[in-house]
């Protein structure tokens, strides 16, 4: 009774007009840059962050909310049609989708995709929605102690889980941590690496460091980089989306097990939409009667990583919402959203502001909606976007990214802030350090540290704190075993290396 | 063959994150350090920077056994970018939005090869004028239009 009371209240918040313009704003734009390679879902939250300053948090939310899920519904569009993934979670939809659309049934796949991905969307609200409140109840007993704990596992798993060097991963987070830092330390007053310049009183501008890592970066990325893009548009007629019985039987199963394989991934901290997607597809791949059929258009290696993808995206909410503890970078952008409005990200979320968590909830059901009619209907429209050229499209993007960042104070050193973290992130994107463990450690460092200093200060320096409480030692076990265990694969690969060198000099001697 | 080589990208990476955790040291013991039980303002940034010298540390170690490779790069869209949006954060608060926006479209269009200067001042008008019309007519961000 209860929960439909608060439904209620969340459908009727998201019904106002106003909600419903931003949520269709958000999953529309979402779904534009989602289709446009070398635009990511991060890029364009970043650049419409500023604008939410002016909403009110739950409207702001829906709609950065809705770019989100919305770029995962867009991003297979070009991985099925060019081979190329419109964000990096569709990478694995390429496998399958592109070698569809060569044997002439591009519209199949792009139908299927969108049904999975609302199908994996459903999913994993109905989980947000019952596993989110009680989970917070929970968290209602944390102290600074497990706070610090779900932080840090929450930091570590995001370095460590992220395609890559761990240790590259981690030195991001630290670094995040330490531009979180700057500025005026809360305890004492003391301005703390600002080296008296008062526009770093307040730290870093997070709109700066996002649009910076993200925005300008990718720009300066792809323009180096430089593919000419082979872009044929086909014509997709409404009769050739329709896909037979047998893709129909073939993908029921495969898109619930995406669904479910995503829902979980979500969930975790640091395992983000690219993870579920490569899960589901080697589930799939696994489970298959014929596992040669895939890479040569299997439509279950479509429905499956697409299902997993929308799905991980609604449910990395969970321990967002529930815990304040966010799992990726995306996530972490709109705690700080919230956090510019005064809100407090945790456990009293849910009770506190019923509004805007059950608002943002119904706004998601409506979003998912509003994606499938977008995107089965006028699928044409966006396979006509890929034909937008890149060099009208990164000045357009600079340029957005140049008043989004300016408007936030009219200060012009917000500005050059934003273009020396997008030099310092085009060249981690050339030197493969994720850029996306740096914000998240940026947006945590603060409440970080802050918990860290009180749990030290109630227990008089006693270390042993965090793991006499059962819920923090659990966390911080999981954390080194993380650690560990990413160590253990790093250190196993440098002696295969070495042996593997040792064997190649002995047959090039021989 | 079989010499182990060194990639040198790698290694000045490894060094640079190195060196930012002896910079985080050696800053953050300018600010009290106070105890583990009432920790001052110098404590985190010290021990972050502990952390950072030691995955540093890590990383150069790795790079003896990273793989040579040749890196894509080029100055120019870089020079470009970065040009564009100085001349932004330069000509925005002296004389508005509109000339800004299109000085900063025209140059970033020589980022790319071949350049267009026709396609760099025909998106910098467009751009100029849907900045005009969405920023300052539509949302009314307090920046001015054109200003002498």
């Amino acid at each position: 009774m209860d929960f439909l009371g608060n439904l209620s209240l969340g459908f009727s918040a998201a019904f106002s007009a106003e909600a419903l313009l931003f949520c269709f704003i958000g999953v529309t734009v979402g779904t534009l840059v989602g289709v446009l390679p070398g635009v990511g879902a991060l890029a364009a939250i970043s650049m419409l962050l500023p604008l939410t300053y002016y909403m009110d948090p739950m409207i702001g939310l829906i709609m950065l909310a809705g770019i989100f899920y919305g770029a995962q519904y867009g991003s297979s569009t070009a991985a099925i049609l060019l081979n190329i993934p419109g964000t990096a979670t569709a990478a694995i939809t390429c496998l399958d989708g592109n070698p569809m659309a060569k044997q002439g049934r591009a519209g199949v796949a792009l139908f299927l995709t969108t049904i999975s991905s609302f199908v994996g969307g459903c999913l994993a609200i109905l989980l947000l929605m019952f596993f989110t409140p009680p989970l917070a109840a929970l968290a209602m007993k944390f102290t600074s102690v497990e706070y610090f704990a779900a932080m840090l596992l929450g930091l570590i798993a995001a370095s460590t889980l992220s395609v890559g060097s761990p240790v590259k991963g981690l030195a991001m987070v630290v670094f995040g941590l330490a531009l979180g830092v700057v500025g005026t330390d809360i305890n004492t007053g003391q301005m703390r690496f600002t080296f008296g310049t008062y526009e770093l009183a307040d730290g870093f501008a997070l709109v700066a460091i996002a649009m910076g890592l993200f925005g300008i970066s990718e720009i300066l990325t792809t323009l180096v980089r430089r593919e000419p893009l082979a872009v044929q548009t086909s014509s997709i007629t409404f009769r050739s989306l329709l896909p037979n019985r047998d893709d129909i039987r073939r993908s029921a199963l495969p898109t619930l097990r995406g669904s479910g394989v995503g829902s979980i991934t979500g969930a975790l901290p640091g395992a983000g939409p690219s993870m579920a997607t490569f899960l589901a597809y080697a589930v799939e791949k696994r489970l298959s009667k014929d596992p040669s059929r895939f890479g040569k258009g299997a439509v279950e290696g479509v429905a499956a990583p697409e299902a997993a993808n929308n799905a991980s995206v609604q449910a990395a909410f969970i321990p967002t919402l529930s815990l304040g503890v966010p799992g990726d970078a995306v996530m972490a952008i709109l705690l700080g959203a919230l956090m510019i409005h005064g809100i407090i990200p945790g456990p009293g979320l849910v009770n506190d502001q019923p509004t805007l968590f059950w608002g943002l909830i119904a706004s998601f059901w409506i979003g998912n909606i509003l994606l499938l009619i977008l995107n089965i209907p006028l699928i044409g429209l966006w396979v006509k976007l890929l034909s937008i050229p890149y060099r009208v499209l990164y000045p357009a993007m600079l340029f957005l990214i140049c008043v989004g960042v300016y408007s936030v104070r009219s200060n012009p050193f917000d500005v050059y802030t934003a273009l020396a973290f997008g030099v310092i992130g085009y060249f981690m994107n050339v030197m493969r350090f994720p850029t996306a463990p740096v914000l998240l450690g940026f947006i945590l460092g603060p409440l970080l540290e802050e918990h860290f200093k009180r749990s030290l200060l109630v227990s008089r320096g006693d270390f042993m704190v965090f793991l006499e409480r059962p819920i923090s030692a659990v966390l911080l076990g999981v954390a080194a075993l993380l650690l560990l265990s990413s160590c253990w694969a790093y250190l196993f690969r440098g002696v295969r290396f070495l042996i593997g060198n040792g064997l190649s000099r002995e047959r090039g001697d021989a | 063959m079989g010499r182990l080589k060194i990639n040198f990208s790698e290694f000045a990476a490894a060094f640079v994150v190195l060196l930012f955790g002896v910079f985080l040291i050696v800053e953050g013991n300018n600010y009290s350090l106070g105890s583990l039980r009432r920790m001052g303002p110098g404590f985190f940034p010290v021990s972050l920077g502990a952390i950072m010298v030691g995955l540093g540390a890590i990383l150069l170690f790795q790079a003896v056994f990273a793989a040579r490779e040749e890196i894509a790069f080029d100055w120019r869209p870089i020079v470009c970018v970065a040009g564009s949006i100085i001349v932004f954060a330069i000509i925005t608060p002296r004389f508005g939005l509109v000339p800004a926006a299109f000085l900063m479209i025209v140059l970033s269009a020589f980022a790319e090869r071949p350049a267009s200067l026709k396609t760099g001042v025909i998106t910098g008008v467009v751009m100029a004028a849907l900045g005009y019309g969405v920023f300052i007519y539509g949302l009314g961000l307090p920046i001015d239009a054109v200003r002498w």
